[in-house]
């Protein structure tokens, strides 16, 4: 299974350094959570990490290699970047099988897909008319599609339901299971205390801590994630 | 490469509006085509192949630059450009197979309009009386040139629509150009003759047989390299992006 590695990755934009020096490796078999505030580096990263932005410098590999040398890079990393990234006049399963042509996924798997994200009843409607949790659940279907063995998801849990997020914590911790690598952003720190195995923590750019999250908690004599957080904000603490 | 010709065929044929400009395409190539045969019947004025076969080309070849422009910058404007890239990380490849795949939707919806205008103008000048005209080479290569022109449009709109990243910005710009700026260009730097070697008038002259315009070959070279530049500019500034 596959191991993601960040390697000095610095991104600028003009004076700004979104993402500074980050060096780190994600397991696999394992959910990480890549948190940080809004603002901190975490989509630019894993924009990075797709190949959807170039660094400015550093690199970030997916066993060894940039995802753009990658053969058929769908087929080993599934993608979320955002929800928004369909066509509105589209129907949710014409936007899967449209994706589905391009990874040599057949249209069956679209269905399956929408029968796993619970969209099969709204799989020919347009995505225009869906919630921003039914397109959130159909971009995980999107990511899913080709059976990758890593799944990169930005926010995945942004605009689902209390009983949505339930389902996604089941979703990641059973893709996890079967060994593969699951590396999940967020803001929302709460959101992913019960999820992650491990997690990096990120803050202006720069990484302030990583590791398993019951030994940073121990560690840090934190009782949760958002508490670790800001103590290590204002230590300014890198471990 | 066959699977994103594939999938770019799909993208077109998953919504609405590329299905709805080739049935307008049908309908108002029959449509423009019976009107030109029906007025110079009324005139008393002889109509030929090449009139009918050129009847309705310059709204055929706007149909398809429309569908062109929506598929590149539709991609930036919807943001559909993430998932693409993700799927088709070589961007290269993929510019070369929207620009395959605009081009052949160009040349459909051409043909498709071009057939049915010639069978509406055949049917009208049959029902009126008119003698209708023989199908020789000349006429054989004017509907052939009007339909490799609307693959030539689609290729020039997509490269624009590459280059603009905005559907809204990229048709103005091009009607600016062709309804604007080409009629006071070549006033503004007082340069009459200069009209036939721009873009649309080079796309006109490729099927035209007048003496004072450029050769139809030397034409149809000229308005290619006006598609190949602008797919060019889109290929140059979609490589330096960042999604």
């Amino acid at each position: 299974m596959a191991l993601i590695r960040f390697d000095h990755l610095t991104k600028r934009y003009g004076p700004v350094h979104a993402v500074d020096d980050l060096s780190v490796s994600v397991e696999p078999g394992k959910i990480t959570g890549f948190l940080g505030a809004n603002g901190a580096g975490k989509s630019s990263t894993l924009r990075m990490l797709v190949g959807l932005t170039e660094p400015t410098s550093g690199t970030a590999t997916i066993d060894g290699r940039p995802y753009r040398a990658l053969p058929n890079p769908t087929r080993s990393v599934g993608t979320m970047t955002d929800s928004a990234v369909f066509h509105p006049r589209r129907s949710g399963r014409d936007a899967l099988r449209v994706l589905g042509t391009m990874c040599g996924a057949a249209d069956r798997r679209a269905d399956e897909l929408l029968e796993i994200v619970g969209l099969a009843d709204a799989g020919r409607r347009k995505v225009g008319g869906y919630s921003t949790g039914m397109r959130q659940r159909l971009g995980l279907a999107a990511a899913l599609l080709a059976d990758p063995a890593t799944l990169v998801l930005d926010e995945p849990a942004n605009g689902l339901d209390p009983a949505g997020v339930l389902w996604l914590r089941r979703l990641l911790r059973g893709l996890a299971d079967q060994g593969r690598t699951v590396l999940v952003s967020s803001h929302i720190l709460a959101e992913l205390e019960h999820t992650v195995d491990d997690v990096i923590l990120i803050d202006h750019g720069r990484l302030i801590a990583h590791g398993p999250m019951s030994d940073l908690l121990t560690r840090r004599r934190a009782a949760t994630l958002e508490e670790l957080f800001f103590d290590l904000i204002a230590d300014g603490a890198c471990s | 490469m066959t699977a994103m010709l594939r999938a770019e065929t799909l993208k077109l044929r998953t919504v609405l509006m590329p299905r709805m400009m080739l049935a307008l395409a049908v309908l108002g190539g029959g449509s423009l085509t019976g009107v030109v045969v029906a007025t110079a019947h009324h005139d008393g004025t002889a109509v030929t192949g090449t009139d009918l076969a050129t009847a309705a080309a310059q709204p055929l070849w706007f149909l398809a630059v429309i569908v062109a422009v929506l598929s590149t910058a539709g991609e930036f404007q919807h943001r559909t450009i993430h998932s693409t890239l993700l799927q088709i990380p070589r961007r290269g490849r993929l510019l070369a197979a929207k620009t395959l795949v605009a081009a052949g939707y160009g040349a459909v919806l051409t043909a498709a309009g071009t057939i049915a205008g010639l069978t509406v103008g055949l049917l009208t000048m049959r029902l009126t009386g008119v003698p209708l005209p023989g199908l020789d080479l000349h006429l054989l290569a004017t509907i052939a040139g009007t339909i490799v022109l609307g693959a030539l449009w689609a290729v020039l709109a997509a490269g624009l629509g590459m280059l603009a990243r905005s559907t809204a910005v990229a048709l103005v710009a091009l009607l600016l150009w062709r309804f604007v700026l080409e009629g006071i260009l070549p006033s503004l730097i007082t340069r009459p003759d200069l009209r036939p070697w721009l873009p649309s008038g080079t796309a006109d002259a490729v099927l035209s047989s007048r003496a004072d315009l450029p050769w139809p070959w030397i034409a149809a070279l000229i308005f290619t390299g006006y598609a190949a530049v602008l797919t060019w500019a889109g290929a140059h500034r979609f490589h330096h992006w960042d999604a």
